[in-house]
């Protein structure tokens, strides 16, 4: 793929960003870097922005995954001479009065990050050629 | 083969996509929680436990009071939506000496501090307290001052840095200490080790803590403030 294939599914992603409630992921700006020699910032080539915008939406599914819950809990666990937390819950204003979220109902988001890296690796090392399953040992 | 490609990348990315919206939860209160980032706050909070007991300390959990019913019997630990003061119901983490074994910190989350600023010159205003989201603190009732606080941890789940988290840090560190010469940190004086010293008075530890390995590039002059910025990333 060239770069007008990366600029086309750069545009895929910031849509799907901002379907998603992460249009700030799609932002340009994020991508960029300053030439040390003339002062302006310039865009990274279209694949690297496209790669690093997709491993940015991976940090923020990473933050909402309950496995991060259930890791955590098992690291406290060993680091606390005592029983350590079992369950964890944030304390809401509602309407309603008070509300309690219980994080053990966050969503398992396991497949949609291995989805995420499986893009990223395909995009870097070019495998979108093949169909997914067909892929050559020659890239 | 390119334009088949590129159609099968856009299809893949459509349906990765797809499957996030798919499973993400239908309560907005709790999307809204998740997204702001509590889960990683739990993470960082994780990593402080690792940190401090491999500086000698030993640490008991004491939950917060459970609720009858499905959770009854679960030790729970409570994060808050709105950052307040310390209450004696507030779950935590009891923090003892490594020498005399004493309880001498405790750590808490989502906590105001009353600020140094406040301290020179009594405020009443909104500009009378910071929050910070991890704390080990003296402190076990009410509002900390800046010099009750030992470390203080900014939690910052944020997919892409930006110089602005850097300066809302350095904000808070401002309403923590003094710049100063080198001291060895409150944690040290405990007999954590290894030790460490920090340019601020009181000689409290602050960390900013964040996702997006940019932030590493941020990280040189805020740390002559006494800022630790620490990419940890879940």
């Amino acid at each position: 793929m060239d770069d007008d294939d990366y600029r086309a599914l750069i545009e895929v992603v910031a849509d799907e960003l901002t379907r998603s409630g992460a249009p700030d992921i799609a932002d340009e700006n994020h991508y960029s870097w300053t030439d040390p020699d003339t002062g302006e910032a310039k865009l990274f080539e279209p694949r690297k922005r496209l790669i690093m915008m997709l491993q940015a939406f991976d940090r923020f599914v990473a933050i909402q995954d309950r496995a991060l819950l259930t890791r955590s809990l098992a690291t406290i666990q060993r680091g606390v001479r005592s029983d350590g937390p079992q369950r964890v819950v944030v304390a809401l204003a509602d309407d309603d009065g008070a509300r309690e979220i219980d994080l053990a109902d966050a969503p398992d988001f396991a497949d949609v990050r291995e989805g995420i890296n499986n893009v990223i690796g395909r995009l870097l090392e070019d495998r979108f050629r093949y169909p997914e399953g067909e892929e050559s040992d020659e890239s | 083969m390119k334009a088949k490609a590129r159609a099968r990348a856009k299809k893949t990315i459509k349906a990765v996509f797809a499957n996030y919206r798919r499973r993400q939860p239908t309560d907005g209160k709790m999307l809204s929680t998740l997204q702001d980032g509590k889960l990683y706050e739990l993470f960082v909070l994780s990593q402080l436990v690792v940190d401090l007991n491999g500086r000698g300390f030993t640490l008991h959990f004491v939950p917060s009071p459970t609720p009858s019913g499905a959770a009854a019997g679960h030790s729970t630990l409570k994060f808050k939506g709105s950052p307040g003061k310390i209450k004696a119901t507030d779950s935590h983490f009891e923090v003892s000496n490594p020498g005399s074994g004493n309880v001498d910190y405790r750590i808490f989350v989502n906590i105001e501090f009353d600020t140094l600023g406040h301290s020179q010159n009594p405020v009443s205003d909104n500009s009378r307290r910071h929050e910070l989201d991890i704390v080990v603190t003296t402190a076990s009732a009410g509002y900390p001052t800046h010099e009750e606080i030992a470390l203080g941890v900014e939690c910052k789940a944020v997919a892409n840095f930006q110089k602005g988290l850097l300066k809302e840090a350095l904000g808070v560190r401002r309403e923590l200490s003094f710049l100063t010469d080198d001291h060895y940190t409150l944690l040290t004086r405990s007999g954590g080790m290894p030790v460490k010293q920090v340019t601020a008075y009181p000689p409290s530890e602050f960390i900013l803590a964040f996702i997006d390995p940019k932030g590493t590039n941020y990280a040189e002059s805020p740390k002559v403030f006494g800022i630790e910025l620490q990419l940890m990333q879940p």
